[in-house]
């Protein structure tokens, strides 16, 4: 490997084969879930009536609703088996120091201390277990009236726009897993962002699961007032167990009259989660909302970040891309709901497969009736190293508006032969050569990644490759 | 009078296992190994069950009759088959409800066989004229090694529909299949197309949808062995509250095989609906796969709906090609602009641009007079929007 | 609500549960959902507007229905739905009390 200038990233390498820590916040915390566990939840938090209630009707949803009979193979999740609620500190730490020294520890190893430091420029929030321990905002975001908390915080202190927002994107009962995050959430990013209000640096957040077994459900809910802009960056990495681990978040976002946000993940969870997201945005007139999608690790990942396009002019659009190694999932992809006139989206889906593993683009583009001139394109490239991996396609396209223009394009390829000679000719590796090609391959998106996070995703991709040859 | 729904519904609460691959079909000749779909599963949610007229959950009598005529040159052996027939299990499984009921429910077959290494001269021509009623068929085209046949399926007249279409293209031989579905306006035809395709052999298909109520015509090609080649084509304009559902799916389970799927369609009328799936497999260890499919749409006046969905399954990393294409959109503005520059009429200018969309695909077929039959079919539907 | 109307009896009041809801078909098979809430009898189409759902197979709070399996609340007044994933209103319908007789009027769709 050529070295890097980036010495948070040094540690990065070393968790290809998973660590964790002692399991003291775990081993108190029971496993299943009913409606006594969902009730014990909300009164640890606190929380107001309506919250405790729209939980136990999340409860009746998710047991109602069926598992979902596409994508991906969901019948090793074991809901009995799962810890619903772990709280690792009583507390919230409120400075580095104050955080306890075991996951000190673990954040060393992730290199995540030198990068905040780095990065102290941004408030970063990093969530350990089901809570965030850590969190500290940059004072002038705070005078320019942003809200950066953690959604446990936020639901005590900004009650009214939490009521009003939360669940108003994406309803409990919208799927199996977002009535179970609805039930049991904990944890997750809140931010706010006032009128006019230019949020410069990405504000971030880490998660990580670290208790055996544990489902993580972490809650974000994002509201940029109209004429603002956000970045918001979450980046996710998980040791390795043995048995099975469930992350299912949901993420609602509100982008107002000509505001913008853009949310940008890299999920590099270990290969024995279940990676299970709902991530949807609502885009008023004007407004343009990104998603900028990495899924590197995982067993299972089912994600498809949608965007409403309620207001005319709004836009949409998302970046992914996906890598499937040996025993990975990855079913991906994104929805754009034209529900306007003159309104835009563009989806662009790069993936990899390798070592068998199976990655899938499936999407939706909807144009409602009404939502004249819409636009939208969608390609999808997908790559295949070898002849053991799989790669599938299942766009969904649905026009109901005559002046309206839609282009979807898919190309399935394999590592070219010439390619591969030449680099190799010019003295390259074989494993060297193949990394490249795959680097170039996924750059129109890794270039739109912030500078850290397209190294860590080159140096991921490199591990992903290891072996990949021969 | 009214009848409240007090049965609980179902609700499935199983980790049922998620089949392997999606699209591959797990059918059978039995209906009851299918449950009365509800309108959610993945293979029905586009197709509006309330007017199927019954097909989907069949209780009532098989009443229909249909005037059969079969015009075929010499080299073809035309039989009327019983069900024990064992030729009409040899194609693919019917892959729903509907279609393995007309399995399950045919009286009589009609089998065609072309004789092994013969180029007929003239197309076989089959007209199928429903007379109403609900009706069950099945159908088997059989091409021996090294035959060559164009057939032409001609269907009009009204009635409840549902029937399989096998075809077995043998070693070496070349089948064009034409099948025109011209019903009247209150016809319902739920159709499946099972085509093996043996070692070199070629497969093309023009498939022709202008009429009925509710068309769903599900188009199968499986091969048998290295050198087969599948061809895809159809065409369809769907008016004020036609409902036409294509669903084709090709199963490349075999290496060195080939396909092409282009679908085009047109829309104009209020609730016009048109649904095209292309699914596509590329099966384990295979290698040198050619495939590419591609769905187009011109959506012609407002409150018209299109689902394009083309699936593609890969299974291997060893492809000679691979991808597809969907593209919906209205008409060329700047096409139309061109020509009303040149002093053409509005009317006429988009006359013309229909004509050149279409062109290409009508060329396929291979008869001059059906050409023109059809050109004039679509212009007529043009016409009637205007 | 013209008297001019044409109105069908399609149920009794204490069929349908209070801040509940029943489903039933017309004669000409159109599938009514019958909703009592607040004090009010509401009919709306029973097909939600996002996917092929019954909506009496959901549940009533504060004069709206929620469709079952994604989630959507439509306003029963209206039809308008309040959350994603549904973004089309559903058809309701005039209903009117002949004592314990529940009519609906489907001469008009407000939608």
């Amino acid at each position: 490997m050529t070295s890097i200038a980036h010495p948070e990233l040094e540690g990065l390498g070393t968790y290809e084969y998973g660590w964790s820590d002692s399991d003291e916040a775990g081993a108190s915390a029971r496993r299943g879930i009913n409606e006594e566990v969902v009730r014990d939840i909300s009164a640890k938090k606190d929380e107001p009536e309506w919250m405790t209630k729209l939980r136990l009707k999340s409860l009746r949803l998710f047991d109602k609703k069926p598992m979902p009979q596409w994508g991906a193979d969901l019948s090793n999740i074991d809901f009995d088996n799962i810890k619903y609620f772990v709280r690792s500190t009583e507390q919230q730490a409120t400075s580095w120091e104050d955080l306890p020294e075991d996951i000190k520890n673990t954040y060393d190893k992730l290199g995540i201390p030198e990068a905040e430091k780095q990065r102290l420029v941004a408030g970063v929030a990093a969530q350990y277990e089901s809570e965030v321990v850590y969190h500290q905002i940059r004072e002038d975001l705070e005078e320019q009236g942003v809200l950066f908390l953690d959604t446990d915080t936020a639901l005590k202190e900004h009650p009214e726009i939490f009521e009003e927002y939360f669940g108003s994107v994406i309803p409990p009962g919208d799927n199996k897993f977002s009535a179970l995050n609805t039930a049991v959430w904990s944890g997750g990013s809140f931010i706010y962002v006032p009128k006019n209000v230019h949020v410069e640096i990405p504000l971030q957040a880490y998660f990580r699961i670290n208790t055996e077994n544990m489902g993580q459900f972490e809650r974000t809910l994002i509201i940029v007032d109209e004429g603002a802009y956000v970045h918001y960056v979450e980046g996710c990495t998980a040791p390795i167990y043995k048995s099975d681990s469930l992350h299912s978040a949901v993420v609602e976002i509100i982008v107002k009259k000509n505001a913008r946000c853009r949310y940008t993940t890299i999920q590099n969870w270990s290969n024995n989660v279940f990676n299970l997201v709902t991530k949807r945005a609502i885009a008023e007139e004007g407004a343009t909302m990104e998603w900028i999608d990495g899924n590197i690790g995982s067993q299972v990942t089912m994600k498809y970040p949608a965007v409403y396009l309620m207001g005319e002019h709004a836009k949409g659009e998302t970046l992914s891309i996906a890598f499937a190694s040996e025993g990975q999932h990855q079913d991906t992809g994104s929805k754009m709901v034209h529900c306007a006139p003159n309104t835009s989206s563009k989806v662009v889906s790069k993936s990899v497969a390798r070592g068998g593993g199976r990655s899938s683009y499936r999407g939706l583009i909807q144009v409602q009736e009404g939502a004249s001139t819409a636009k939208s394109s969608v390609e999808c490239d997908a790559l295949l190293i070898d002849t053991i991996s799989r790669s599938d396609t299942y766009p969904y396209n649905d026009l109901r508006e005559d002046d309206a223009e839609l282009a979807h394009e898919a190309t399935v390829s394999k590592v070219s032969e010439d390619q591969l000679f030449y680099l190799m000719s010019r003295g390259m590796e074989e494993e060297e050569a193949m990394g490249m090609i795959v680097r170039g391959f996924v750059e129109p998106i890794a270039r739109e990644l912030p500078m850290e996070y397209a190294l860590e995703l080159n140096r991921l991709i490199e591990l992903q490759m290891e072996g990949a040859v021969g | 009078m009214t009848s409240p729904s007090t049965e609980p519904k179902a609700h499935s609460h199983g980790l049922g296992e998620i089949p392997f691959s999606k699209l591959a079909t797990h059918g059978s000749f039995d209906v009851n190994d299918f449950p009365v779909p509800n309108g959610r599963e993945e293979e029905w949610r586009f197709t509006p069950l309330r007017r199927m007229k019954g097909l989907h959950d069949f209780k009532g009598e098989a009443d229909g009759v249909d005037k059969l005529d079969v015009d075929a040159p010499e080299g073809v052996t035309v039989e009327k088959v019983g069900r024990d027939d064992a030729r009409l299990r040899t194609a693919g499984l019917p892959a729903d409800r509907v279609t393995a009921q007309a399995h399950s429910s045919f009286e009589e077959a009609t089998v065609l066989t072309v004789a092994k290494g013969t180029a007929l001269e003239r197309p076989i021509t089959i007209e199928r004229q429903a007379q109403g009623g609900t009706r069950f068929d099945q159908y088997l085209i059989e091409l021996e090694p090294m035959a060559e046949a164009i057939v032409v399926l001609k269907q009009t007249g009204t009635g409840v529909r549902a029937g399989n279409l096998d075809l077995h293209v043998g070693e070496g031989a070349r089948l064009t299949l034409v099948s025109v579905q011209d019903w009247d306006g209150d016809a319902v035809d739920v159709t499946q197309h099972n085509a093996q395709v043996e070692k070199d052999g070629t497969f093309k298909s023009i498939v022709v949808t202008l009429g009925g109520d509710l068309v769903r015509l599900s188009p199968k090609v499986a091969y048998k062995d290295r050198g087969a080649n599948a061809e895809l084509y159809g065409l369809y304009f769907s008016s004020d509250g036609q409902h036409h559902e294509h669903r084709s799916l090709i199963d490349h389970n075999v290496s060195n095989t080939r396909s092409r799927v282009e679908y085009k369609g047109a829309l104009s009328g209020k609730d016009a609906h048109a649904v095209w799936i292309g699914d596509v497999i590329i099966g384990e260890g295979t290698t040198g796969t050619d495939s590419y499919e591609i769905n187009r749409n011109l959506q012609l006046t407002d409150d018209t709906r299109v689902d394009s969905v083309p699936n593609l399954e890969i299974f291997t990393g060893e492809v000679e090609g691979a991808g597809h294409a969907s593209a919906t959109g209205r008409l060329d503005e700047i096409h139309l602009f061109y020509l009303r520059s040149r002093g053409i009429p509005e009317e006429e200018a988009r006359r013309l641009v229909i004509r050149g969309y279409f062109l290409e695909l009508i060329n396929r077929i291979p008869i001059e007079d059906l050409r023109e039959e059809i050109m004039e079919k679509v212009e007529q539907k043009l016409a009637a929007h205007e | 609500m013209s008297e001019s109307a044409h109105w069908v009896k399609v149920a009794e009041l204490d069929e349908i549960p209070d801040e509940g809801v029943l489903g039933i078909e017309t004669d000409d098979e159109t599938p009514i959902a019958l909703v009592r809430s607040e004090g009010e009898v509401f009919a709306v189409r029973d097909v939600c507007s996002h996917a092929e759902v019954a909506l009496s197979e959901g549940e009533v709070e504060d004069g709206t229905i929620e469709c079952w399996l994604h989630g959507s609340c439509f306003d029963l007044r209206s039809g308008a739905p309040l959350n994603p994933p549904a973004t089309k209103a559903v058809p309701t319908y005039d209903v009117k009390l002949d004592g314990d007789d529940v009519l609906v009027s489907l001469d008009r769709e407000n939608s």
